[in-house]
Formats: structure tokens, sequence, C-alpha cells
């Protein structure tokens, strides 16, 4: 078993997703950083669907009440096992009693810390990705305990690295490959332009529902449509010339017209993006 | 106009595609089609895991691999083609509302807005029969239309921070209740006491687009009888299908 003393800024638990309830307005959900999260579950040695913790600037602290073995990935972030430090994208042995203290994110935003054999948590719909109004939490609690499914008090070394994809950015300027989206031929063709040259700044919202870009009024439009369906990675535009990238938890349906679509990567690389970031988008044809 | 020939597919690259008929709100008859098209296309789906098919309004979007957007698009054809004349599968529901609550806190603002009693309001909720044109925004979150014209008022410009599960709120010609506790710019006229949804069945929802809904008073007796029966789970949905009552 493991029990969190301290949650972090925002922890919770989530997996490849919830498919299959979209048309009932079930937002897919789902660790934001699929790359990370599934390398998670490589290095393990888990079935590629086993839930893991989803950790967003500051980490949680632990104790680890049973033997365990354990690895985080993603951010670039400070993890110390009994006050010592450990290597992140590796497999750890943490004995019983031990005390596993994540800190602060260093570079990128997201780390997922996940559990050789994965942990129990409530199952809603075909998935443990915590989610308001599906699960009863839609984030780890203070003092909550997790069952660890499988017993690895015999297991000696697990020390098993790898090097890996890294969805964090390094270069000052994040340029994001995009397509254009459902709604990109409302809009007229000046907009296109403005669109790639300009240099968007990432607003202090970046949640698990959308990713808020500073307004442009050049963006400024009045298109105004009926409801239509979203996709995670459609770029919005608001009538304010406000751009808002759709993540994960975003709800399945909304009003403001779909400009630009993102590509699958382009959503991992936006999970580790901070505010004030700057960026710039690449149009694929 | 004519229904075949007046819908569009987009590529929504590395999700599916999206079908789109434009003149929605020329043609009236289009949304029954729609309904029957997505009914279809749900259908003949419903065998591959990953495939995703929704609807809301004049909009069917299709989430799937690229490998299986051809037989998307012949199903498609298919079924836009079946589509004249063909009854969907519609089921009318009589949903309470208890009116007089005090969750319903906007009469005040819409008495003085619509210039209307509080009873007008009321009774004129309740005379028409809604569309369901679709499920989104929350879970189990009915877009319902079209209100009476007396009624349209445009939504909040600050949206409340919290509005509970089951309240019946009004906005331009749309009616719906919210599904779960969420901020929400909607103008609040009851509280109804059944659920919506519920992400422990494996039908979670009870509705589906293309449905009618009409709602009638209830009084504070029923209200409180009605909460009891759910939370004991003695409530049963069909009981509010339009022919049992």
């Amino acid at each position: 078993m493991i029990r969190f003393k301290e949650t972090g800024f925002y922890t919770s638990i989530q997996d490849r997703g919830r498919f299959g309830f979209r048309h009932l307005g079930v937002p897919v959900a789902g660790a934001l950083d699929q790359i990370s999260y599934q390398n998670s579950n490589l290095i393990l040695g888990n079935e590629s669907n086993t839930a893991a913790f989803e950790i967003t600037m500051l980490g949680p602290t632990i104790e680890v009440l049973k033997r365990c073995c354990f690895c985080v990935t993603g951010a670039d972030i400070e993890i110390d096992l009994n006050a010592e430090s450990v290597p992140i994208n590796t497999a750890v042995i943490a004995e019983k009693g031990s005390l596993l203290k994540i800190g602060r994110v260093k570079n990128g935003l997201r780390a997922y810390l996940n559990f050789k054999g994965g942990f129990s948590s409530e199952i809603k719909l075909n998935s443990a990705s915590q989610f308001s109004g599906i699960t009863k939490e839609n984030r780890v609690s203070p003092l909550s305990t997790y069952e660890l499914k499988e017993d690895f008090s015999n297991l000696i070394s697990e020390y098993k690295s790898n090097t890996l994809v890294s969805t964090v950015e390094q270069s000052e300027l994040m340029q994001l490959e995009v397509y254009k989206g459902v709604d990109f031929r409302l809009f007229p063709k000046e907009f296109i332009e403005t669109l790639t040259k300009t240099e968007f700044m990432i607003g202090s919202s970046v949640d698990r529902m959308a990713c808020q870009l500073d307004t442009k009024s050049e963006l400024a439009h009045t298109i105004d449509r009926l409801s239509s369906p979203t996709y995670v990675g459609a770029v919005q535009c608001t009538p304010s010339g406000k751009l808002l990238i759709l993540m994960r938890d975003s709800q399945t349906t909304g009003g403001y017209p779909r400009l630009l679509q993102c590509t699958k990567h382009s959503v991992n690389r936006l999970a580790q993006i901070r505010p004030n970031q700057r960026l710039k988008f690449v149009l694929n044809d | 106009m004519n229904f075949k020939e007046s819908y569009e597919i987009i590529t929504v690259p590395e999700q599916g595609i999206e079908i789109i008929w434009d003149h929605f709100h020329q043609n009236p008859d289009f949304f029954e089609r729609i309904a029957y098209v997505y009914q279809a296309l749900k259908s003949e789906m419903k065998t591959y895991e990953a495939v995703e098919v929704s609807m809301i309004y004049n909009k069917i979007s299709v989430i799937c691999s690229l490998e299986l957007v051809q037989q998307v698009k012949a199903h498609l054809k298919k079924s836009v083609d079946k589509s004249s004349g063909h009854k969907i599968e519609s089921v009318h529901w009589k949903i309470p509302v208890f009116y007089e609550s005090e969750l319903a806190k906007d009469y005040a603002y819409l008495e003085e807005k619509l210039q209307l009693t509080r009873t007008e309001i009321k009774e004129l909720h309740q005379s028409r029969t809604y569309t369901i044109y679709g499920i989104g925004f929350l879970p189990g979150f009915l877009y319902m239309g079209e209100l009476n014209e007396k009624l349209n008022v445009s939504r909040k410009l600050n949206p409340d921070l919290h509005i509970e599960s089951g309240s019946v709120g009004i906005t331009g010609a749309q009616t719906g209740v919210y599904t779960v506790n969420s901020p929400g710019g909607w103008h609040i006229i009851g509280h109804c006491p059944i659920p919506f949804f519920n992400p422990s069945s494996e039908n979670p929802a009870w509705a589906k687009p293309g449905d009618v809904v009409s709602f009638f008073e209830i009084d504070k007796n029923t209200y409180e009888l009605i909460k009891i029966q759910v939370e004991t789970t003695v409530f049963d949905i069909k009981k509010y299908l339009n022919d049992s009552i």
C-alpha cells in the first residue's frame, strides 16, 4: 500500500483515456502527455493501459507501506527516496517504510509516477482516469491510500533505465505542428498569414481542459455557429481573438469555431508547456 | 434544398471526419434525417472499438483511423440515400420539474427582462415538446429546443461559478438540465429530481439525439419523494416515458 502524505499541486490518476462514451458528452480524459505516460509502463514492463499518477508542477510525498518498484517519467523533476536523489526514467525499488518525495518540476510541467504491476483505483466506464462527475474524485486527496496490485517482496534489482523520446520543450520558442481545423474555411485569407507569422504567449491557464494563448485583436471575428463537436488538440478562436487549444478533459461540444487542429504529438508536447512560454504555429498541408 | 446534396465531408487530421449539413436552419426536416444517418452509422460501426460516432445539431463526427475512413464514407452514403421517409427510433420523455425550488434563483431577473410573471414563464416552459439536438457540454447534458420566443434571453455575461446538478436552465432558444455540478451561464428556472447521467451504469444516459422531451410541474412533496426513490434505486426512468403517464 502507499499513502499520500502530501498531494502536491495537482495530482490525478490517469490512463490512456475513456473511449466509447463521447456521444454522451464524456471527455476522453487520460494522461495529457501520452508519450511520457506510456514510457512509464514500458520501463516497468506493465500492461500498456496501467494507470499512473499525473503530477503537475509540484509532486506528492508518499509513504511506501509495502516493498515496491516505481518510476517517474515526463517533466524534469526532483525525486528523493529516503532523502536520496534517484534518476528519472528509471525503475527503482523502494523498501517498505520508505518515504518518496517528489519535488518541483525544473523543466516541463507534468510528470508520471507509476508502479510496477499497477495500483487499485476506481474504474468508471472502463477507465481509471479521474474526471469530475464520472469518478468520485477528480484528483488524489490528502491521506488517500492505494493498494499495490502485485507483491514484489522478492524482486532483486530492477535498475532499468531507458533513453526515450522527450516531450519537454528545450528551445525558447516552441514550433507547434498543426493542420487546418474543421472551420478553417470560414476564416478570411489574411488570418492565415497572421497565424503563421505571429508569436503567441501561453497564458496563465494551462489546465487539463485547455491551454489558453494571449488575445490577438487581429484574430477577432464575428463567426457565430451552432455548437459543434470538438476534438482533442482543436484550436478554437473566440470572437475577441483568443486561441484555446483543447486538451483531453475539454467538453465534447463547443461553440467557438475550430480554426486549427494540432497533431497528436503536438498535444503531448503542449502537456509540458508552461505559462509565459512562447509558441509559433507551423501549418502542415 | 436537397438533403443528399447539401452536406460536406471534412477531414479532421489524425482524428477522423466530420459531416456537416449547411442550410440547417432553413430546412427543419433535415434534423430527423441527420439523426437517422447518425443512428445508422453508429450501429454500422459499433463492432469497431476505437470508433466514436457522435452528433450535435447539423453535424456528425466520426473519430476513426485513416484505414476506416473509406468504409465510413460508404456507410454514410448508403444511409443518406435511405434516410428519406425513414422514421427514426424516437422516444418521448416527460420530465418532472420543481419550479418552486430555492435553486431556481433567476426569476426576478427573468420577470423584469422578459416582462412575464413567474407563472407565465413556468407555463411557457411546459407548453412545448423539445427535440434533443445532441449531447455534450457535460456528461449526459441534453441540448434541447426550440423554446418559445417569449422566453428568449441571452446567456449571463458572467457565468455562475456553481450551478447545482439537476438545475433546469434556459438561454436563447435552448433549454437544458445541468447533469453535474458545474459553472454555467444559463438562467435557472427549476430543479429536476431525476438523474440524467449515471457513470456506474453500462448505459449511463437514457436519452439520445432525436428523442423528444416535455416538462411537467411537481410540488415539493412529489419532488422529495422522487429524490428518495432515486437514492434508494427504486427509481425507474421508464416511468417517465410518455405512454406510461
